[in-house]
């Protein structure tokens, strides 16, 4: 089936099968390789992009339901220039990251909850109960707090 | 039998724009399944846990949207989101019950995504909405092409995974009761870690008269194979018994299966200390307010 | 010093190139078809619908195998079953594959292998070494079930168990645990004339290219494996794996690029498992609390392919824990299961040696009325270079500093304070716990040796090859800056060459803690000698004695004669480092409150102090300790793979059933570090992988137990591993409820 949505400010149309997954479809039809998938039932996040504004796992969501919205990934973080988000930046600083593999999803989780409440950031118990939403195996997940304060002050 | 497949399987996929086409596509296809939020739906498909011929996506169905309040009842859209409730869509004390509730429902991507409804649709044993529902007797209302009909939780909620929903069934809405402004409510829910399903979770909501329980509501997740009513719980604590007699009584109310990490004993310990804890919060609290 | 890591522009950008994003033009799918039965006699194989199905180029068996030799064994025994790359006749285990669909697509793939119909018999399993060693028949016929019984040091005199003062005995259990990186395993297979080209998400990229030419029958120069980026491994993506051989026969047979990204059920019920022992603990002590003998026994259940056979004989060698021990005895026995293979994960042995011995400890120490931390004191090896009665040298160490720093970042003084008081007052149950371990890095005898190159270009940079293969530990970050303060030169001017075996000839992977101390000390050697080799171009080109030319930031100069080392390319220098193992020490300490009618365990406070040797990049060290620790708290508190009676994983719901620790289940910390620089190492370094791995487990669940000993009627006997709810509330009342 044909599906026309936005991704990273453009407009894409598909023509896939009903049962391909988003996340399948950012990556394999729209090369959007940055979408990983760690375990494709929802529950380790890498997966996460941002539709109409919202993280979600985009491997627990068929392509058709995201018709005509507007999907965001971590490719569409950085700007026109390339300048890094301050998300990004921070998550380099941090030492957010060692494997890399979970970090795009972290991403756009944080990107999602910072434009929604940046607040969030500001209470631990809060913020981990936020980061709880993915997982990462690598870096204790201290780096990736730190950095998400970070990227809220800058 | 098995292997592990993680694509979903083949299947054609509608996406009606109203209700009636809905039940049309449901009608033609009794083994169709219903898209709303997918949480749970994409997981099984991935696993092939069962390989439907269609897809009935009804996430654009304006007449499955809103909340509903009138005086009595409140009135949640098949595609109310957990999220919608966690950030107050239903006011006055049912409202803070569902969204300290959606508060413990997996995680905000999920929550995103994920709708009350589909949680009573999927029936998982743990899921917090059903014990919500079994616990304030929610009305499913499913219609299809032949008609509506109204079943309480109790004759809805089956078993893991089970319900009543016939083929060609879809809900459209769960109607729960107003809870009156003096209603203390209160969740109280064991997990072994914050990307775990619950191991039990309970949800209560109780009216007194000074020291007297004159009104109670508790749900219990996670110790049946569907979320039940604590009714043995609750008349122990209209009979003045307090949280620890509820507490003892609510093992008639539950039939635990085992688990890896936790066996029927200890299932059935751990209901009784949620709904011992939950109770000593609401009534504490409410001594403390007056 | 932190240095900014080069790795992480594309990685948070999303640019990343893991295997699973690589675009191969024509590039197949495959998928593997995986009984959930743990034994079954493998009786028919229906593949002939899956071979007829739209997108599926073919449907590999057994059968379509016969060329291809055995999957090569990491584990040198002799007797040792073969491991054919599919089940021939008989499924060992949950999820082994019988069949490989190719398709166009993985979604076909999956199609078509849930159209291959398997006629399985079902056989009774033997989950653990206790049911196996039970069983009437061996596993495989001709072929012994006990694949390895080793014993190491003497057996403990029966006189010392006689006249010591305290003697405690007991089973501990390591249960299994899934090392799930969240990139689980990948592989991408592009045919060659004559050869392959192969993409993994690798540890140990030439032995790879070894197992695959052997079981193929190629030339290893016919085999190039590239590690792209790799989403974690934590010991799991060393091996040559039955898929990868299936899947480059794939492609050598299609004449096509065949891709298989293994998905998560795959990974939990399928892959290799870490730890999976059942131990038996003696240990003695006089009345001083000097500990006088350790006896363990370890029977390893390995799996149905005892490709991790040589893992459990670690823990054996690492038995004595950070103690001077007089007489300690290891009898080591693995022992074939119906379960996916035991191997390597973060730890790989020395985990279950530190639980052991670290819980012994503790049982002294309150049979004898000892401070548990006092008994450790007293026992510490002071004195270096130190043998161990099992056959370790210990090479360094101040192990009491590093206890003294523990406690002042624990203060157990303080809550000890405080749990005398909950005890009178009443409150949650709050224990102390404490753990010293010792470990090996940089591996055994036969990887004990790494290969660098460093070659200095025309252009003025430098490109510096090395034989380890990052999974995620800054290697880009951390080598070339390593090399450019050998050379003298900005960071930036040397790029790291890694992870392919056509551009490094020669290597040993990441594991084993290995890295910087093998590879970074490989480099610093390689750099060095291009130095000097650079001195000597010029002295001849010049005329003078080398010992007239200075070297200074790729400068080098005699009296008034300058030129550039640029200049003097192609120019390079190979360095081949060996060294004897190092050993890593440190002090954990958590403290614990416990829900006593739900018996969760809440940790207050975590700390760490370890001894890495001398630290390059504090930045990457920290992290290593934070990762580790974190996936110690998994194995403490968290995760396990529950089995049935046969040895069925119980992980239906994956990731929902298997647990990791989230951020919201980190405890405060408190972390530090000393640093006795390591005197077999050109840089001083130790390992710095695997630390929180070991010391947190034994640290968590002394502090249960501790906690425990406080209740009347609680057993701590009863802890295991995991230390689920369930668990802890059934010790806490004895077994009686």
């Amino acid at each position: 089936m044909r599906i026309g949505f936005t991704l990273d400010g453009r407009d894409v149309a598909v023509d896939v099968e009903p049962r391909r997954t988003l996340a399948d479809v950012l990556r394999d039809d729209l090369g959007q390789t940055g979408v990983h998938l760690g375990c494709e039932h929802g529950v380790c996040g890498t997966c996460t992009v941002l539709v109409d504004g919202e993280p979600v796992r985009a491997c627990l969501q068929l392509t058709a339901q995201v018709a005509r919205r507007h999907v965001r990934t971590v490719a569409g973080l950085e700007g026109p220039d390339g300048a890094l988000d301050p998300l990004q930046e921070a998550f380099s600083t941090e030492r957010g990251l060692q494997c890399g593999f979970c970090t795009p999803g972290f991403l756009m989780l944080l990107r999602g909850a910072l434009d929604e409440d940046p607040t969030v950031v500001d209470d631990p118990a809060r913020l981990d109960a936020l980061l709880a939403s993915n997982l990462c195996r690598c870096t204790g997940y201290e780096g990736i707090r730190n950095a998400a304060r970070r990227a809220r002050d800058s | 039998m098995g292997w592990g497949p993680v694509k979903p399987p083949p299947f054609d996929l509608v996406q009606p724009g109203t209700l009636v086409e809905a039940l049309v596509a449901l009608d033609a296809e009794p083994d169709a399944a219903v898209l709303a939020g997918g949480q749970s739906l994409l997981q099984d498909l991935r696993w092939r846990r069962f390989a439907p011929p269609l897809v009935v996506d009804v996430g654009g169905v304006a007449e499955l949207r809103g909340v509903t309040v009138d005086d009595d009842t409140v009135r949640l859209g098949a595609l109310v989101r957990h999220v919608d409730l966690e950030r107050g869509a239903v006011p006055g004390p049912l409202g803070t019950l569902l969204a300290e509730t959606a508060g413990w429902i997996a995680h905000p991507p999920i929550r995103s995504r994920g709708t009350f409804a589909g949680s009573l649709a999927w029936a998982h044993p743990a899921a917090e909405w059903t014990a919500v529902a079994a616990a304030l007797d929610a009305q499913v209302e499913l219609a299809s092409r032949a008609g509506y009909r109204t079943l309480p939780a109790a004759e809805f909620l089956h078993g893991p995974g089970a319900t009543a929903r016939r083929p060609g069934e879809l809900i459209i809405a769960v109607t729960l009761p107003v809870l009156g402004e003096g209603t203390a409510t209160g969740v109280a829910e064991h997990r072994r870690t914050h990307a775990s399903f619950a191991h039990v979770a309970v949800v209560a909501a109780v009216d007194t008269e000074g020291d007297e329980v004159v009104r109670a509501h508790l749900g219990v997740a996670g110790a049946a194979p569907t979320a039940r009513r604590a009714h043995a719980a609750e008349e122990a604590l209209l009979d003045g018994g307090g949280p620890a007699a509820a507490a003892d009584a609510v093992g008639e109310d539950i039939d635990p299966v085992e688990h890896p990490h936790a066996d029927v004993d200890y299932t059935r310990h751990v209901a009784a200390v949620l709904v011992r804890r939950v109770l000593e919060r609401l009534l504490d609290g409410d001594r403390e307010a007056a | 010093m932190t240095l900014a890591r080069v790795e992480d522009r594309r990685l948070v950008t999303g640019r990343g190139r893991f295997v699973a994003d690589l675009v191969e033009p024509g590039c197949l799918e495959a998928a593997f078809v995986r009984p959930r039965v743990a034994h079954a006699d493998l009786a028919g194989l229906d593949v002939t619908v899956a071979r007829s199905m739209p997108g599926v180029h073919a449907v590999l068996t057994a059968d379509d195998l016969g060329g291809v030799d055995d999957v090569p064994a990491l584990f040198g025994g002799d007797d040792l079953p073969p491991w054919r790359p599919l089940v021939v006749d008989r499924v060992r285990h949950a999820g082994e594959p019988v069949a490989c669909v190719v398709a166009d697509d993985r979604h076909r793939a999956e199609d078509a292998a849930g159209a291959v119909v398997p006629d399985l018999r079902e056989l009774p399993g033997r989950p653990d070494a206790a049911t196996a060693l039970a069983a009437d028949a061996p596993l495989y016929d001709g072929h012994r079930d006990v694949v390895l019984d080793q014993e190491l040091g003497e057996p403990v005199a029966e006189a010392t168990w006689a006249d010591a003062a305290v003697v405690v005995e007991t089973d501990l259990r390591q249960q299994l645990l899934a090392p799930t990186s969240l990139e689980a395993r990948a592989i991408l297979v592009r045919p060659e004339p004559g050869g392959l080209t192969v993409w993994c998400s690798h540890q140990y990229p030439h032995a790879l290219r070894d197992g695959l030419a052997a079981a193929l029958g190629l030339d290893t120069g016919a085999v190039r494996v590239v590690v792209p980026d790799v989403g974690g491994a934590f010991g799991g993506k060393s091996p040559t794996f039955p898929e990868y051989v299936v899947v480059a026969v794939a492609a050598q047979r299609l004449r096509r690029p065949v891709r298989w990204v293994e998905d998560r059920t795959e990974a939990l019920w399928a892959a290799t498992r870490g730890r999976g022992q059942a131990q038996r603990l003696r240990m003695a002590a006089d009345a001083e609390g000097r500990i006088t003998a350790i006896d363990l026994h370890v029977d390893a259940a390995i799996g149905a392919h005892p490709v991790g056979a040589g893992i459990p004989v670690q823990t054996g060698l690492a038995a004595s824990g950070a103690y001077a021990v007089p007489e300690v005895h290891a009898r080591i026995r693995a022992v074939l299961t119906t379960t996916a293979p035991t191997f390597a994960y973060r730890g790989a042995g020395r985990p279950e040696a530190a639980y052991a011995v670290e819980r012994g400890v503790d049982l002294l120490a309150r049979r004898l009325g000892l401070d548990a931390v006092e008994l450790r004191r007293r026992n510490l090896v002071r004195d270096f270079p130190h043998d161990t009665p099992t056959g370790r040298r210990y090479d360094s160490g101040d192990y009491a500093a590093a206890l003294d720093r523990a406690l002042e970042l624990l203060e157990p003084d303080t809550w000890r304070a405080e749990q005398a008081r909950r005890r009178d007052e009443g409150g949650r149950p709050l224990g102390v716990g404490v753990a010293c371990y010792v470990e090996r890095s940089g591996g055994e005898p036969g990887i004990l040796e790494e290969y660098a190159v460093v070659e200095a270009r025309g252009d003025g940079g430098f490109v510096a090859g090395v034989g380890t293969s990052s999974t995620g530990q800054s290697h880009e970050t951390v080598f070339p800056a390593l090399v450019a303060g050998v050379l003298g030169v900005a960071p930036d001017r040397v790029r790291l060459v890694e992870g392919d075996t056509a551009a490094v000839p020669e290597g040993h992977g990441s594991f084993a803690s290995r890295s910087l101390q093998m590879g970074g000390a490989a480099l610093h050697g390689a750099a060095g000698a291009l130095v000097v080799a650079a001195r000597e171009r010029a002295a001849a080109d010049w005329g003078v004695d080398v010992a007239h030319v200075g070297w200074d930031g790729g400068t080098l100069r005699s009296g008034e004669r300058e030129t550039s080392v640029a200049a003097l390319a192609p120019l390079c220098a190979e360095h081949r480092f060996s060294s004897p193992p190092a050993f890593p020490y440190g002090v954990y300490g958590a403290v614990v409150e416990i829900d006593p009618e739900l018996g969760s365990v809440d940790v207050l406070r975590l700390v760490a102090v370890d001894d890495y040797g001398t630290v390059v990049d504090h930045g990457v060290v920290h992290g290593q300790t934070l990762g580790s620790l974190t996936q110690g708290l998994g194995q403490a508190l968290y995760e396990d793979v529950p089995l049935d009676a046969d040895g069925v994983p119980r992980l239906e719901q994956g990731l929902l059933d298997y647990l990791l620790p989230t951020a919201a289940e980190i405890p405060p910390l408190r972390l530090d570090e000393t640093a006795v620089p390591a005197p077999d190492n050109p840089l001083g370094a130790k390992g710095a992988g695997e630390a929180g791995c070991i010391g947190v487990p034994p640290a968590v669940v002394n502090a249960v137990a501790d906690a425990l000993d406080g209740v009347p009627g609680a057993d701590p006997s009863l802890l295991a591993m995991p230390l689920t709810p369930a668990t802890v509330w059934n010790a806490l009342w004895g077994g009686a409820r």
